[in-house]
C-alpha cells in the first residue's frame, strides 16, 4: 500500500512538474492542454487590433499549440451580439463585460455566463500581490473564496476630471498654460481673456448625446460628487442645491459665450482643442493616445486638474472598484489556457504589459504604469492623480448589504430614460432655462422608483433597504476616501 | 376573371415562396414582438416576469414618450409633404426625352441613398456647425445673417435641421419609384398634349397624375410610414437632442430599451406595437379625411 | 421636297406642318435644355457636395479634414487612408461575401414578391384581401425589435453561421413593400392585354411570362433598393454568423473604424468610397430601365 501511493505520489509530482512548465507561477493545478487549442476573446476595442495581432503572434511564438483569436467590434454591437452568443453556445473564451459596473460579476452570474478565472477559482498569492490590496473582495469579483475577475484598468487615474490647456492659445492670449485656474473664478477670467485676445473659443465642451458628462464629471467633482447618485444621503443627486450651482456656474460660461458653439459630439470638440480652436478641453487621460493619433502631441498642451469652487474643494472624483472587464465564459472549453493566458497576460514585466502601455491605451491595475509611461502628458497626469483629495475611493452598497446582488432596484431606477439628467442638462443651457424643476422631476422620478423597488424587494424576504445606499452615518463625506473597515462584518 | 383549378394551382405556388419567408422573417417576429410586450424581459434571462399591459401603462403615462411622438408626427407630415411633390418633379423632368446628360442627373440624385447614414450624420454635423461649417461660412461671406446660425444647437430647429437632411437622403428613392410609375404614361399622349398646346403643369395635372394614382397611392403611403420610422438620421445628426428635443419614437424605443445592458425588450416592444397603433390611426384618419375632401370637391364639380 | 401636283399638293399639304412642328420641336428641346441644364447642374452640384467632401475626406490627414472646414482641396495630402481602410475594413475578406449577400437576396426577393404581386394584382382568391390588408398593416410596425425572433428562427432551422441563412434574414425583411409596388403596377395593366394573351391560348405561367417584362420598371425599383439594402446592411450579417466571423460583409467591416475612444473618420470615408462602387453600377446598369415605357405594348 505505501508503495504504491508513493509511486502514485511520484507520478503525480512528475504530472504536477509538467503542468507547470508554461505559465510562469507555481501551482496551476490541472495542466494546459498540449493539443492545438484556440482561444477566443472578445471586446470593443477596436483600435487594439494591431496590438492584439501581436500578442497573438507572439503567445503562438510561446506556446506553438495555442492560436489566439481576439475578435473586437464596435461597443453597441458587441453589447448586441454577446448575449446572443451565449444563447446560442457560440460564447467566446475570454469576454469584455464592465456595464454594470460594481454589480457586472452579479449580473454575469445570474446570466450563468462566468466561470472562475482559474480552473478551480483558487489562485497563488503572488499573482494576487499584482495588484494593490484589497482588490480582489467579495461580492465584486470574489464569491465563497473563489475569484472570478481581476481589475483591468487602474483606478486611480484612470477617469475624467483632467483639464487640458491648449499651449498656443495661451500663449496667445498672454497666459501661462502653466498657471493653470485653480478655481472657478479664475477659470472665468481666463476665459475672458481668451476671449477678448485671440479668436478662439475658451472651451470646447461637447453636448451631444451624453457627451456632456466630460465636462460635467470634471467640474461637478469639486462641488459635491461627480455621480449622479449621492451615497452620502442615499438619493439621486441632479436637485441638490450643491449640483445646480455647478450647473449655473457652466451656464453662466456658456451665456457669456466661453463655449464652442453648437451641440457638438466629443471628437468634434477634440478636433477643435488640437487645432488650436479652442483653449480648453476637460476629459481623462485617454486623450493623450487619441490626440497623438491626430498629430497632436504632449508639447501643444498642458495638463492640469480641474478647478474646485472659491471656497475650496467641496468633493472629489469618485473610484471603486468596478474595472473587473475580463471575464472567463462558462461556456470555455479550455479553462486551463484561458488562465494560463491571463497569468500571462497579466505578468506585470511582461510582454503585454509593456506593449499595451507603449501605445498607451490605458493604465494598468497590476502594472506600474507610471514606469513605462514616461510621456511628459502622463508626468503631469500622474502627479495631480496622486494630488491628495483629487480622486477618493468611493463606498459601495453592494459591501454594505451583500443582498443587492440580487437586486435590481437601483438598475431598474437609473435605466429609466438612460442619461435623462445630462439630457435635462443640455435642454436647459440651450435654451437657457431654470435646471430645477426638470431636475426635481429626474430625481423624484427615480428616487421613488428606487424606494418602491426596495420596498417590494424587502417585503419579499431580501435583506435590503435605503440605507444600503447612505453612508453619511458611517462617518463618511465626499471628501474622503471611506475606509473599508467601516462595512459592517458579514 | 380566372378561377380554373389550373390557376388556383399557380396560384398557391406564386404565393408559396412570399408566404413562407413573409410569414417566417416578418409575421413571426411580429407576433413574437406583441408576446415580449407583456413581459419585463431583458433578452438574456428566460421570459418570466410577466406584467401583462404594465409596459402598455408605463409609456402611455411617459411624457417623453408623447414628445417623441410629437416630434415624429410632425417630421412625417413635413417631410412627405416636402419629398413627394419634389421627386415627382424630378422624376418628370429626368424622364423627359429631350433632356440631356439624364443618366449623369439621375445619378447625382441618387447618390445620397447610397451614403449610410452614420456617413451622412457626421457629414451635416460638419456642414452645419456654426464655428467653421459650409454653410454658415457660405451665409456670412453672402451676408445673407450675421452670426453664424446654430440649426442643431435649438430644440426648434433641430427638428428642421433633420426634415431637411433626411429629405435629402432618401429623395433618389422617392425618385426611382415616381421613375417607374411613370413608365404607366405613354409618351404618345404628352406629345398629343403639347400639340393642343398644352403647359408642363397642365400635362401633369390632367395626364401624369391620373394615370399614375394606384401606384402613386401606394408611394405615398410607403412614403408616410418611412418618415414615421425616421431613426438613423435622428442617432447620427442629433442623437435626438439637444437634450430630448429631437427625439423620434424609433429612438426613443432604441434609447429606452436597448442602449443600455440589462436591456428592456418588454418594455420597447410594447413601444413599438403602441405607435404602430397610434400610426395606423393617424394615417386612416388622413385618408379618410382626403377621401372626404376629394368627394366634396367632386360633388362640387371642382 | 418632291411637288407635284393633286396628289403632291395634298403631300405638301400634309408635310410641313409635321416637317415645321419636327423643326419647332427640337428648337423647344435646346430651348428647353438651355434652361434646365445649367439649372440641374447647379442643383448637383450643391445636392453632391457631401459626396464630394466625403471624397476629398478620404484624402486628408484627422485633423486636416477638421480644420479644412468646406474646403475640398485635402491639405496635407494623405493617401495612406485607403490601404489602412483596405486593412480594417476587411475588403479582402469581405467584399465576395457583399456580393453574394446582395446578388441573392436580389434575386430572391424579385422572385417572390413579383410571384406574389402578380398574383395578388389578378386574382381573386379566398383570404386574398386579408392577406393584402395584412401586408399594409405590418408596414407600420417598426422593426427595431425584429431581430431576436429572427436569430431564434434561423438557430432552429440550424442555419446559423451559413450564408444560406444569412440570405434568407435578408430576403425575408422588407419584402412587403416590393410585393406592393408590384400589386399596383400589375393592377395597372390594361385588361386587354390579358384578353390578347388568352385569346391566343396562353395558360397561367405564359401569361405571366409575357407581363413580366412589361414591369421593367418595378424590377429595376426592387433590384436597386434591395441591393443598396444588403449591401449597407451589417445587423443581419453580424448577428447571424457570430461564430464564423470570415462570412461577414463590408458593412460590417465598416463597423472596425468605431473605436473605443475614437472614430478613424478619414479611413472610414476612405473605405466608403472602394465599398460604394458595386452600387452605383448597379444603380447606373438598371435607371435605364425607366427610359422605354409601356407605348410599345399597347401599340403592338
Amino acid at each position: 500500500m505505501g508503495r504504491l501511493t508513493k509511486r502514485a505520489a511520484m507520478i503525480a509530482a512528475v504530472l504536477g512538474l509538467v503542468g507547470c512548465s508554461g505559465g510562469g507561477t507555481a501551482g496551476t493545478p490541472p495542466a494546459a492542454s498540449a493539443a492545438p487549442v484556440t482561444l477566443k476573446l472578445m471586446d470593443f476595442s477596436t483600435e487594439q487590433t494591431a496590438f492584439h495581432k501581436q500578442v497573438s503572434d507572439e503567445y503562438t511564438r510561446l506556446y506553438p499549440n495555442v492560436t489566439i483569436q481576439w475578435v473586437s467590434i464596435a461597443q453597441a454591437q458587441y453589447e448586441q451580439t454577446l448575449p446572443l452568443a451565449f444563447q446560442s453556445k457560440q460564447a467566446p473564451d475570454i469576454f469584455y463585460w464592465q456595464k454594470e459596473g460594481s454589480n457586472s460579476m452579479n449580473w454575469l452570474m445570474s446570466n450563468s455566463w462566468i466561470g472562475t478565472v482559474s480552473p478551480d477559482g483558487k489562485v497563488p498569492s503572488d499573482w494576487t500581490k499584482r495588484w494593490p490590496a484589497g482588490s480582489f473582495q467579495n461580492g465584486i469579483n470574489m464569491k465563497n473564496g473563489k475569484v472570478y475577475g481581476f481589475p483591468w484598468q487602474d483606478t486611480q487615474y484612470w477617469g475624467p476630471g483632467y483639464m487640458y490647456l491648449n499651449k498656443a492659445v495661451f500663449a496667445q492670449a498672454g497666459l501661462d498654460p502653466n498657471q493653470a485656474p485653480t478655481t472657478w473664478s479664475q477659470l472665468a477670467d481666463t476665459c475672458a481673456t481668451i476671449k477678448s485676445k485671440t479668436k478662439a473659443y475658451c472651451m470646447a465642451v461637447p453636448m451631444k448625446g451624453t457627451d456632456w458628462q466630460r465636462a460635467w464629471y470634471a467640474m461637478a467633482a469639486g462641488n459635491m460628487t461627480d455621480l449622479l447618485f449621492d451615497y452620502k444621503n442615499g438619493t439621486f443627486d441632479l436637485s441638490d442645491p450643491r449640483m445646480l450651482d455647478t450647473f449655473n456656474y457652466l451656464k453662466g460660461l456658456y451665456n457669456k459665450g466661453y463655449f464652442a458653439p453648437g451641440v457638438q459630439d466629443k471628437s468634434f470638440s477634440r478636433q477643435q482643442f488640437a487645432a488650436g480652436q479652442a483653449g480648453i478641453y476637460m476629459d481623462g487621460p485617454w486623450m493623450v493616445s487619441v490626440w497623438d493619433q491626430l498629430g497632436f502631441h504632449s508639447d501643444g498642451y498642458v495638463v492640469a486638474a480641474h478647478p474646485n469652487p472659491d471656497s475650496g474643494a467641496a468633493g472629489a472624483l469618485s473610484s471603486t472598484n468596478s474595472t473587473n472587464d475580463y471575464w472567463v465564459s462558462s461556456q470555455t472549453q479550455h479553462a486551463a489556457d484561458a488562465w494560463k493566458l491571463i497569468q500571462w497576460i497579466t505578468n506585470p514585466t511582461g510582454f503585454f504589459v509593456r506593449n499595451f502601455l507603449k501605445n498607451q491605451f490605458a493604465t494598468l491595475a497590476f502594472a506600474d504604469s507610471k514606469k513605462v509611461l514616461t510621456d511628459p502628458a502622463w508626468q503631469q497626469i500622474f502627479k495631480i492623480g496622486d494630488t491628495k483629495g483629487f480622486r477618493v475611493s468611493y463606498p459601495d452598497p453592494l459591501l454594505k448589504c451583500p443582498a443587492l446582488s440580487t437586486s435590481s432596484a437601483y438598475t431598474d431606477a437609473s435605466a429609466l430614460h438612460p442619461n435623462w439628467e445630462l439630457q435635462v442638462m443640455v435642454d436647459a443651457i440651450t435654451s437657457n432655462k431654470d435646471l430645477k424643476p426638470a431636475a426635481q422631476t429626474v430625481v423624484s422620478t427615480r428616487q421613488q422608483v428606487l424606494a418602491s423597488e426596495l420596498q417590494k424587494e424587502a417585503a419579499s424576504g431580501l435583506n435590503v433597504s435605503l440605507s444600503c445606499y447612505s453612508f453619511g452615518t458611517n462617518g463618511w463625506d465626499f471628501t474622503k476616501s471611506f475606509n473599508p473597515a467601516s462595512y459592517p462584518k458579514s | 376573371m380566372p378561377g380554373a383549378s389550373g390557376s388556383r394551382f399557380w396560384i398557391f405556388v406564386f404565393l408559396f415562396p412570399f408566404l413562407v419567408l413573409y410569414g417566417g422573417f416578418t409575421v413571426w417576429p411580429l407576433l413574437a414582438t406583441a408576446y415580449y410586450s407583456l413581459f419585463n424581459w431583458d433578452g438574456i434571462q428566460p421570459l418570466t416576469d410577466f406584467v401583462g399591459l404594465g409596459n402598455y401603462q408605463k409609456i402611455w403615462a411617459d411624457p417623453i414618450f408623447w414628445l417623441a411622438l410629437k416630434n415624429t408626427l410632425v417630421f412625417a407630415v413635413a417631410e412627405t409633404a416636402i419629398k413627394l411633390p419634389l421627386t415627382l418633379v424630378v422624376a418628370v423632368l429626368l424622364t423627359r426625352r429631350w433632356l440631356l446628360f439624364k443618366s449623369f442627373f439621375r445619378t447625382v440624385f441618387f447618390l445620397p441613398v447610397i451614403l449610410p447614414v452614420a456617413l451622412a450624420g457626421l457629414v451635416f454635423t460638419y456642414l452645419l456647425n456654426p464655428s467653421n461649417g459650409a454653410l454658415n461660412a457660405f451665409l456670412v461671406d453672402h451676408n445673407l445673417v450675421h452670426t453664424p446660425i446654430d440649426l442643431l444647437g435649438h430644440g426648434n430647429t433641430a427638428l428642421i435641421a433633420i426634415i431637411l437632411v433626411a429629405t435629402w437622403q432618401i429623395f433618389g428613392q422617392y425618385m426611382v419609384y415616381w421613375m417607374a410609375a411613370l413608365q404607366n404614361v405613354p409618351e404618345e399622349l404628352y406629345e398629343a398634349a403639347d400639340l393642343d398646346g398644352a403647359g408642363e403643369l397642365q400635362k401633369l395635372w390632367h395626364i401624369t397624375l391620373p394615370l399614375i394614382r394606384p401606384v402613386a397611392i401606394i408611394i405615398t403611403l410607403l412614403a408616410i410610414v418611412n418618415a414615421l420610422h425616421v431613426f438613423g438620421v435622428v442617432v447620427t445628426l442629433t442623437s435626438g437632442g439637444p437634450g430630448q428635443a429631437s427625439y423620434t419614437v424609433s429612438y426613443f424605443i432604441y434609447n429606452e430599451a436597448f442602449s443600455e445592458a440589462p436591456f428592456r425588450y418588454g418594455y420597447g416592444s410594447a413601444a413599438a406595437l403602441l405607435f404602430a397603433v397610434l400610426a395606423f390611426v393617424f394615417v386612416s384618419g388622413q385618408a379618410v379625411l382626403a377621401r372626404g375632401a376629394l368627394r366634396r370637391r367632386q360633388e362640387y364639380g371642382v | 421636297m418632291a411637288v407635284a401636283a393633286g396628289e403632291a399638293g395634298e403631300q405638301v399639304t400634309l408635310e410641313r406642318p409635321r416637317q415645321t412642328h419636327r423643326l419647332k420641336r427640337l428648337d423647344r428641346s435646346v430651348y428647353l435644355n438651355l434652361v434646365a441644364v445649367p439649372v440641374l447642374l447647379l442643383i448637383s452640384f450643391f445636392w453632391a457636395y457631401p459626396f464630394l467632401w466625403t471624397i476629398s475626406t478620404a484624402f486628408k490627414t484627422q485633423l486636416g479634414a477638421f480644420t479644412a472646414g468646406a474646403s475640398l482641396v485635402p491639405h496635407p495630402l494623405e493617401l495612406g487612408n485607403f490601404a489602412r481602410a483596405w486593412v480594417t475594413a476587411g475588403f479582402s475578406n469581405y467584399t465576395a461575401n457583399s456580393f453574394i449577400y446582395a446578388v441573392s437576396s436580389t434575386l430572391v426577393e424579385l422572385i417572390k414578391s413579383a410571384l406574389c404581386g402578380y398574383v395578388l394584382a389578378r386574382y381573386r382568391f379566398p383570404g386574398r384581401d386579408l392577406l393584402y390588408k395584412i401586408i399594409v398593416l405590418t408596414l407600420f410596425v417598426p422593426i427595431v425589435s425584429i431581430v431576436i425572433p429572427q436569430f431564434v428562427l434561423i438557430e432552429h432551422l440550424g442555419l446559423l453561421n451559413s450564408r444560406l441563412g444569412v440570405i434568407l434574414a435578408q430576403s425575408g425583411g422588407a419584402g412587403a413593400l416590393y410585393v406592393l409596388l408590384f400589386t399596383g403596377f400589375f393592377e395597372n395593366l390594361p385588361q386587354e392585354l390579358f384578353d390578347a394573351a388568352r385569346v391566343d391560348g396562353a395558360g397561367f405561367l405564359q401569361t405571366f411570362w409575357l407581363m413580366l417584362p412589361l414591369a421593367r420598371p418595378i424590377i429595376a425599383v426592387v433590384v436597386i433598393f434591395q441591393f443598396v439594402y444588403s449591401w449597407n446592411d451589417f445587423t443581419i450579417p453580424l448577428i447571424f454568423t457570430l461564430g464564423q466571423p470570415n462570412l461577414q460583409n463590408l458593412a460590417v467591416g465598416m463597423l472596425y473604424f468605431q473605436g473605443t475612444h475614437t472614430f478613424d473618420w478619414t479611413g472610414f470615408a476612405a473605405g466608403i468610397l472602394m465599398s460604394f462602387t458595386p452600387v452605383l453600377l448597379v444603380f447606373l446598369a438598371f435607371q435605364g430601365y425607366f427610359v422605354r415605357g409601356l407605348a410599345g405594348a399597347v401599340k403592338g
